[in-house]
């Protein structure tokens, strides 16, 4: 029943939007679409070239609300990144939504003019601190074992081999 | 009799000059791996597990001794003095201990240091852009080796991100990752720095650094490490048909 919900809840939010957005991931050619003070979106379509956009989001669960008027216009429709003879030239992407708080879950929307996208979901990363990371020996690597054991034998039979040898001399004399 | 004497001594002073030979290159490839010419010894200085540089320097020195008692070795055959030979017995056993110890502490730094990225990674996070000594040898060495090798990060550029670092804690978060990890024209700028600030993939390197420094000290380890080893499994059969020629003599 829940998951029912959950799918028809998920149609009716892209179903509601008038267009489509979403988190920039390794298959748009970045690193990471989410960082930990900021998330990168997809812009818009660009059949809505030359239209101003603004944005609105809200921390999930929260009433805490920003818009954001305005704040850039849909690029016409050409390719978005490539190299002109020997530069490299970019153009945008995406949009950087900046200074959120990490480790916390956002709400995001676009409207254009009377158009709304749906709402992304995406989580800022909560930046781990390093004394987190376990750097303890990893494993008995073969290379130790094979070395020790093999040595410790060798010293071993040299030791008697030594000692048998000077005990046989001095029995001789 | 004699001349299976003659024989046996012969081919001891074959063996001793081989021997003097493969502990010459002992010799020289510890002064190698001494030198540092990767130079990356302050990752394995400042963790604290820097044996295969000290493995390396305990091996310039037997690689040298053995030489020199080999070529006493070979002098205590011809002149067939049991007083000489048990000499050069006594020597090549200590310097089998020294050597001994070289392999084995050189082979398990190297697992410590290199067996997995964690350790590089954290001292990465720690050390990178930190004030201190330690932190200004693996600032350097790191933005040498990103420079040069092309790499960011130690597994991925993602490990800037994914944890809280001391260039983070410095420098903000209008950088991601420090600029070394941009590419950069051959006048030696930034080739795109908006780019590479929102982590365009084409605009940084995305390779980790942790498979060049993986291959630098599991080189070394090779040299100190297995090649010493080697070197010990030849005295060894050494030692042990000098024994059969001392109680022959």
């Amino acid at each position: 029943m829940l998951t029912i919900l959950l799918f028809v809840g998920t149609l009716l939010n892209h179903a509601n939007a008038d267009f489509d957005t979403d988190v920039l991931n390794e298959k748009d050619g970045v690193v990471s679409g989410i960082l930990s003070d900021s998330v990168l979106l997809h812009l818009p379509p660009c059949s809505f070239q030359g239209q101003n956009v603004s944005l609105q989001y809200t921390i999930n669960n929260t009433v805490d609300t920003w818009t954001l008027e305005n704040i850039f216009t849909v690029p016409p429709c050409e390719k978005t990144t490539g190299t002109e003879g020997n530069s490299l030239v970019t153009r945008r992407i995406g949009y950087k939504v900046s200074d959120l708080a990490s480790g916390t879950t956002y709400r995001f929307q676009f409207q254009i003019g009377s158009n709304k996208s749906n709402t992304v979901l995406a989580t800022t990363k909560a930046g781990q601190h390093y004394s987190g990371i376990d750097t303890g020996l990893p494993a008995r690597s073969g290379a130790m074992v094979v070395i020790t054991v093999i040595l410790s034998v060798a010293m071993f039979i040299l030791m008697v081999a030594l000692t048998i040898t000077i005990v046989l001399s001095n029995d001789e004399d | 009799m004699a001349d299976g004497g003659t024989c046996f001594m012969i081919f001891l002073i074959l063996l001793n000059t081989f021997g003097a030979a493969a502990s010459l290159a002992l010799f020289a490839l510890a002064i190698w791996v001494a030198v540092d010419g990767y130079e990356l010894y302050p990752i394995s200085g400042v963790s604290g597990k820097d044996d295969i540089f000290a493995g390396a320097w305990i091996a310039i020195f037997t690689g040298f001794a053995f030489f020199c008692t080999t070529v006493f070795g070979i002098l205590a055959v011809v002149k067939s003095s049991r007083l000489l030979v048990l000499l050069y017995l006594i020597l090549m056993f200590i310097i089998f201990i020294f050597e001994c110890a070289s392999c084995i502490t050189a082979a398990t730094h190297r697992d410590y240091l290199v067996g997995n990225s964690n350790l590089v990674k954290k001292q990465m996070l720690k050390y990178y852009a930190d004030d201190s000594f330690a932190g200004q040898q693996i600032t350097v060495t790191w933005n040498r080796m990103m420079r040069e090798v092309e790499c960011c990060g130690a597994d991925r550029p993602q490990d800037w991100i994914d944890y809280n670092s001391t260039f983070r804690m410095t420098y903000g978060t209008t950088y991601p990752w420090p600029q070394q990890c941009c590419k950069r024209l051959s006048s030696f700028e930034v080739a795109d720095v908006e780019g590479c600030k929102a982590g365009l993939a084409s605009t940084l390197f995305t390779k980790g650094c942790f498979d060049h420094i993986e291959s630098v000290f599991s080189r070394y380890t090779w040299a100190v490490s297995w090649y010493g080893f080697s070197v010990l499994m030849f005295m060894f059969w050494l030692m042990l048909l000098t024994m059969g020629y001392y109680l022959k003599i």
